[in-house]
């Protein structure tokens, strides 16, 4: 009975997935090959990689945390990666905003946040805590990233509150090869350590007694998301709540919370609730910018969880 | 006579370089079913644990295990099995055989595909002991099994340790503040007394218990 709510809950995704990807990319109209290979393809591609890369971290934050409410816009992560990607572009000039040096500036920068995360987990009892702590460390992170806007010029500072708005239609072909590597290194490192994501849910000490070790696991899964959630954050900007929402929806489609299942219909969630992120700001009277649709549709789903399952 | 299974002499027990309990010494022989208990804080846990670091053989289910939703009893067991399990968290067919077998014998077979977020504490309690006959455990070390249990499910998983220990040789210890049920279902009792001594007998339970209540008493040790 399991498989067969299985089976059809891998075909819906699969036929909603296809049928969003086919209406991103021809809801503008003309099938022009140029205007397809140059803008629409790019967008939607990205759109796929970058639903895909934040969803799947943010499944893995929420394991390793035991956070329901856990990703990385909340726990600070994003925030790591945009101050990353402010550097790059800031100081390194327009020209620095586009290729795989921002990708590296924003996955350091993740990094540093994700290993202040990891240090501090340990201390906080109380899973409230640590997501304070990540709300916190994002706002401080986000006022050095406001502080260097004073100091840049006008033409970086346009770069910069473009990307911060997030889109999907700046990308290049290059770019997505970069997140395309990422998202495939991310899911492998993912999926070797599924096993490990599902014992440590039911705590440090039982993973520890059967021989697991979870600072490994943990340190696995943070190295993942630094990687997805860096190449996500440089090219399509600070993008949050797909990360919460689509492990909660792939956990309940399928009814299980094993990992071996969870992750890869997390990564097709994600994809879901991207491109109709995107296709929601394309076929709004008025440009919308991505960052604020994932807002205005992921955060009645996230109060939804709050009000079901209290963290706080 | 009982095959022995782990002689312990003179260990000293600690917390973070402060002894707890020194002086420890006691017998572990095959179906040994072993009630530790003392006070709050008297090194219950940490000698478990240090039991645990001896050997591969010895397995602990450690107490408070979060019921996760969205696993089966069944899933939960393998899950615990993790040395045994490959990357994708299959068992060999044998080991599963050896699953079915522990569902079996402890009773929960036939909630073996619900969810474990729906199973009694009693039954969970159970899952964790399937895990530790799936990993093959010669000696079976419980942290305070029957705590947050009512009566019936108390005395379900004490009855279900004695017969373990009755049935299969397993060897288990249990630590416990529910000194009555505890007793009955033992064959020996090990007390960390009021006055930091280690005490353990076959033959004289009720005065071994005795002892976590009593100061200044002399040392009994077997």
């Amino acid at each position: 009975m399991k498989s067969r709510r299985n089976t059809i809950a891998c075909i819906s995704g699969i036929c909603i997935l296809a049928v969003m990807v086919i209406a991103d990319l021809f809801c503008g109209g003309s099938a022009d090959f140029e205007i397809m290979s140059r803008l629409r393809a790019p967008r939607t591609v990205t759109a796929l990689l970058a639903g895909a890369a934040l969803a799947l971290s943010g499944a893995q934050m929420q394991s390793i945390f035991r956070n329901p409410l856990a990703d990385p816009h909340i726990m600070g992560v994003s925030a790591g990666a945009s101050l990353g990607a402010a550097v790059a572009t800031m100081v390194g000039g327009p020209a620095a905003g586009s290729g795989i040096s921002t990708a590296l500036a924003a996955f350091i920068g993740a990094a540093c946040s994700a290993m202040i995360i990891l240090a501090v987990s340990r201390k906080f009892r109380h899973a409230a805590t640590l997501l304070i702590f990540g709300i916190m460390l994002g706002f401080i992170v986000n006022a050095i990233v406001s502080i260097l806007q004073f100091t840049t010029d006008a033409e970086s500072l346009k770069i910069f509150y473009s990307w911060s708005a997030g889109s999907f239609s700046t990308s290049t072909w290059p770019q997505i090869f970069i997140m395309l590597g990422a998202v495939i290194i991310g899911s492998a490192i993912a999926f070797s350590s599924r096993k490990g994501l599902d014992i440590i849910l039911f705590g440090d000490e039982f993973a520890e007694m059967a021989g697991a070790d979870t600072s490994r696991i943990r340190l696995s899964a943070l190295m993942s998301c630094c990687i997805m959630t860096g190449a996500a954050t440089a090219f399509c900007g600070p993008l949050g709540f797909a990360g919460i929402v689509a492990p909660h929806i792939a956990r309940a489609a399928f009814g299980t919370s094993a990992h071996r299942t969870v992750l890869p219909a997390t990564l097709m969630t994600g994809a879901i609730i991207s491109i109709g992120a995107d296709l929601i700001s394309q076929l709004s009277p008025a440009p919308v910018p991505i960052a604020s649709t994932m807002a205005l549709v992921g955060i009645p789903i996230i109060l939804y969880i709050l009000i079901k399952k209290p963290v706080l | 006579m009982k095959e022995t299974l782990l002689k312990i002499r003179d260990l000293t027990i600690g917390h973070k370089g402060k002894p707890l309990c020194s002086g420890i010494c006691f017998d572990i022989c095959k179906g040994d079913c072993i009630m530790l208990c003392g006070a709050n804080g008297s090194g219950k846990t940490t000698l478990l644990k240090a039991l645990t670091a001896m050997s591969e053989d010895i397995v602990m289910i450690p107490t408070g295990i979060p019921k996760t939703g969205g696993f089966t009893l069944k899933e939960f067991v393998r899950i615990g099995c993790y040395r045994q399990t490959d990357m994708g968290g299959r068992l060999s067919v044998q080991d599963e055989k050896t699953l079915d077998n522990a569902l079996h014998q402890l009773g929960i077979s036939h909630i073996a595909d619900q969810d474990i977020s729906t199973l009694s504490d009693g039954e969970f309690q159970k899952a964790g002991i399937a895990s530790a006959l799936v990993r093959k455990a010669s000696i079976l070390l419980l942290d305070e099994p029957t705590a947050f249990l009512d009566a019936e499910n108390r005395i379900a998983v004490l009855r279900t340790l004695r017969e373990l220990c009755d049935g299969s040789g397993t060897a288990v210890i249990f630590s416990t503040h529910d000194l009555h049920d505890g007793r009955n279902a033992a064959t020996k009792v090990c007390a960390i007394g009021a006055d930091g001594i280690f005490r353990s007998s076959e033959d004289d339970m009720d005065g071994v218990i005795g002892s976590i209540f009593r100061r200044n008493e002399t040392r009994n040790r077997k």
